[in-house]
């Protein structure tokens, strides 16, 4: 899908200030400095989104997902690499055993909600503040699983509907540690069209 | 003003739940106190209403919790505070006996927005008790600690193993790589140890294991690991030491093991011979590698007559 250098700008620019919300949020709550970036975007198809999030299908891969509704109806998912966000999570929460010496994935996969929640709520509410709408979302879901199975659930299960998806490569960095992780979007073409006319008018709205 | 009370649809199903539900106005003014958080704050329904958190909690702060109802408030996007990463929302003293320092309820909270009948926004907060969860994890925590510790040492001296070493010497060596630093291995043996056994018995024997563990530990850094390799060999590693500094820690540990009285032997009695060998970043090995040239050095300083570090001194190092 192409996109004018313009929408790719103004949804650069989204990316960013979520981030840089959602990390505000992270280093409050962790008590450490957090930073967050987004070095990369793409939207398009499944294949552009694969090529940009480049895992491979049998990675062990942690995702929170939630569902959004209102100016933006899309499926979102925070996707990182399990065995890294497991190590940040340990160093952020103090744990000092090595991972195969203790089953603390329930303590973990809450941590990781949390963490989740608050990068995709903050990026999320940083569309609607910007376009001026409201999105709601779901309760977070965490799932970890294999890429492909992730990436199934993502593209709507066993019934895959045609989606387009706006992938965001984010990067954490949180005690000596980068976690590099995707926030992706999928919505429909008519949603997609819609978020896409929302931008514009935005655009419009900010050079008039 | 006092809001309204606003009473939650199934409101008695609401207080009969085993957990606690609790309603915030956008003004962070509660209107709605189920019986669960009565009787486990102790603050009753009338009393809890139209008071703030910080009216009830003096000193409550939590901005993670500020945020999250802003989220709420402004998008409907509920919020997730896990235990993990908050420990607790609202203040609740346990009952039971605090286990490594908890003595508070560790609680999982979810914030979601409830548009009342009235139509009024509130901020819906559940919170979740999942301390007797928290305990059992820190306990199970402990027994794999407590497993793992007695896994990695030694049971006649106590010293860390050869396990133990493998590990921490390959991490090391890869820290080492990084921040540049130098690791000082010293290989120690007993000198004439079959003999000591064959003369006066395996009681001593193990008696002078004992002892000489003991008398370098009380020598060592708190940093440097001392490992009882395997019968009466011995390994220390010294972190952010040169070869020059490895050499003499193990020239004054073998003169404080020919001075001391070990088992019931005298001094001088007990001897012991040592290799040095260094790991210098510039010019990486594996760790096996390390332990082999240190361990070569010893058998040049038991063929120099035992008692004594090999190498002697470090060429062309000022001290």
């Amino acid at each position: 899908m192409n996109l004018t250098l313009e929408q790719m700008d103004a949804l650069s620019e989204i990316a960013n200030i979520g981030a840089s919300k959602a990390a505000k949020q992270l280093s409050l709550l962790l008590n450490d400095i957090v930073e967050m970036s987004v070095p990369r975007l793409t939207i398009g198809s499944r294949r552009e989104a694969l090529d940009l999030i480049a895992v491979a299908p049998q990675d062990d891969t942690a995702a929170v997902f939630q569902k959004a509704s209102g100016l933006l109806n899309a499926e979102v998912a925070l996707l990182f690499h399990s065995q890294e966000s497991r190590e940040l999570v340990q160093a952020l929460v103090g744990a000092d055993l090595p991972l195969e010496d203790v089953d603390m994935s329930a303590f973990e996969h809450e941590a990781m909600t949390e963490i989740g929640n608050i990068i995709v709520s903050a990026c999320i509410s940083t569309i609607a503040d910007l376009l001026g709408g409201r999105v709601s979302l779901t309760i977070p879901v965490y799932v970890e699983g294999s890429f492909s199975d992730i990436w199934h659930q993502l593209e709507g299960g066993d019934r895959p509907q045609a989606r387009y998806m706006l992938v965001m490569g984010t990067k954490l960095s949180a005690v000596q540690r980068n976690v590099n992780g995707s926030l992706v979007i999928t919505f429909s073409l008519d949603d997609l069209n819609s978020l896409l006319q929302q931008i514009d008018e935005w655009l419009a709205k900010m050079s008039s | 003003m006092k809001p309204e009370t606003v009473l939650l649809p199934g409101s008695d199903i609401v207080d009969m739940l085993p957990l606690g539900v609790f309603l915030l106005d956008e003004s962070g003014l509660v209107c709605g106190w189920n019986t669960w958080l009565a009787d486990k704050t102790g603050i009753v329904r009338q009393e809890a209403l139209g008071k703030t958190l910080q009216q009830l909690y003096p000193g409550f702060d939590k901005p993670r919790f500020t945020w999250a109802l802003q989220e709420v408030f402004a998008n409907g996007s509920p919020q997730i505070l896990s235990q993990a990463l908050n420990q607790y929302l609202i203040p609740i003293k346990i009952k039971v006996m605090g286990y490594h320092g908890i003595s508070l309820m560790q609680q999982k909270v979810q914030i979601s927005l409830f548009v009342a009948a009235n139509e009024a926004r509130l901020a819906l907060i559940s919170i979740v008790d999942v301390t007797e969860n928290v305990i059992r994890s820190q306990a199970l925590s402990d027994a794999a600690r407590s497993l793992k510790e007695s896994n990695n040492r030694d049971a006649l001296t106590g010293l860390y193993n050869r396990r133990f070493m493998n590990e921490w010497l390959d991490q090391r060596l890869k820290e080492s790589r990084s921040i540049q630093h130098q690791i000082a291995c010293l290989v120690l043996d007993i000198d004439h140890f079959k003999m000591i056994n064959d003369t006066f018995g395996h009681q001593l024997g193990d008696q002078v294991l004992q002892d000489f563990s003991r008398l370098l530990s009380g020598r060592l850094r708190e940093c440097d690991v001392f490992v009882r390799y395997g019968g009466e060999e011995f390994v220390v590693l010294l972190v952010k030491c040169s070869l020059a500094g490895g050499i003499a820690r193990a020239q004054e540990l073998i003169k404080a093991v020919r001075s001391t009285s070990i088992g019931t032997l005298p001094a001088g009695g007990v001897t012991c011979s040592a290799g040095v060998a260094v790991y210098d970043p510039k010019m990486p090995c594996s760790s096996e590698m390390l332990l082999s040239q240190a361990d070569a050095q010893l058998y040049q300083a038991k063929r120099n007559g035992r008692d004594c570090v090999f190498p002697s001194r470090h060429l062309g190092s000022a001290d």
